[in-house]
């Protein structure tokens, strides 16, 4: 693939790119953007390449769940050594983090809330079947595994959310509608 | 509930955060702009790092055994000292086992040159 073209893809994946990895940074904005430019970064010097074997959407997603990953491992090394970089302190105030959050409906912070409750390989098996519109076949490929791996994980994904979400009443009827119901009552 | 309207439902949800997150996202060319100034950054010239480092932790690594022998070897020497008192000690009443004559029963008397002298003479007379 010729440089201009390997742009090209790369502009018109960068959303769901970058929303992957939101999902393989622990949904850290700051994070998620430095190791998307290391994923940019590694495509360019020749660090990672497209061989034509797999789809371009699923090479490119595991290299961002590697990336993402040494990254992490990284992170864990530097906290190991109680070395704090300033970037860490800075991101705790993170105006962006901040604005974000407001943004997100309470749905949605629930939502998060019961992904965060799942194991990391579950979380990856529904996020790229329901967010990214993957099947599962695809999904195992980004996160190397096998198939059958990746069926369980997303199996077992769906019905622990299901579960965790229908005890939230997220699956009962609109959030809004009961709440003005109930403060109606005397 | 049926399953399949539930996975409508999640769908539905994942695709609002979807909507969420694409707001947020940082622009493609800002992204890329770092990554291709990165890419033509000189390489790094703390390469000479990584044998130090390296010959520093061997370093280290050696110290720490040599303490620890030397650590070991102090801990055996009043052990040493404790068995050879042990293997020395003598009964404060072992005096009373010697007796005057004990140094005539232990020992062979020696044949020196006057003792062969006396016996050449009594042969003599004898014949």
């Amino acid at each position: 693939m010729d440089a201009a073209k390997l742009r090209a893809e790369l502009e018109r994946l960068h959303a769901d790119s970058y929303g992957w990895t939101l999902a393989c940074c622990a949904r850290d904005p700051s994070e998620a953007e430095d190791v998307l430019q290391t994923v940019y970064w590694k495509i360019l010097a020749g660090k990672a390449r497209y061989d034509g074997r797999a789809e371009f959407k699923t090479w490119l997603f595991s290299v961002i769940r590697k990336t993402a990953a040494d990254a992490w491992r990284r992170k864990l090394l530097r906290r190991m050594w109680f070395v704090e970089s300033e970037d860490d302190a800075a991101e705790v105030a993170s105006p962006e983090r901040t604005e974000v959050a407001i943004e997100r409906s309470e749905t949605q912070v629930l939502l998060e809330q019961a992904l965060l409750s799942l194991p990391r390989r579950q979380q990856q098996a529904l996020h790229l079947v329901f967010y990214h519109d993957l099947s599962v076949q695809q999904a195992a490929e980004v996160m190397g595994v096998s198939l059958g791996s990746a069926r369980t994980h997303y199996e077992r994904g769906k019905a622990g959310l299901r579960q965790w979400l229908t005890e939230s009443r997220v699956f009962d009827e609109p959030r809004i509608g009961r709440s003005e119901t109930e403060k109606a009552l005397p | 509930m049926s399953p399949g309207s539930d996975e409508a439902k999640l769908k539905k949800l994942f695709l609002e955060r979807k909507a969420c997150d694409e707001r947020n996202a940082p622009s493609f060319a800002r992204t890329w702009q770092v990554a291709v100034s990165r890419s033509t950054e000189p390489p790094r010239t703390m390469r000479w790092l990584a044998p130090v480092a390296l010959v520093a932790a061997l370093a280290i690594i050696a110290t720490a055994i040599g303490i620890m022998l030397h650590a070991r070897m102090r801990e055996s020497q009043p052990a040493q000292e404790a068995s050879l008192a042990l293997t020395q000690w003598q009964s404060p009443t072992a005096f009373l086992l010697t007796t005057t004559d004990s140094t005539l029963l232990t020992s062979v008397p020696s044949l020196d040159r006057s003792w062969m002298q006396d016996m050449s003479y009594l042969t003599e007379r004898i014949e």
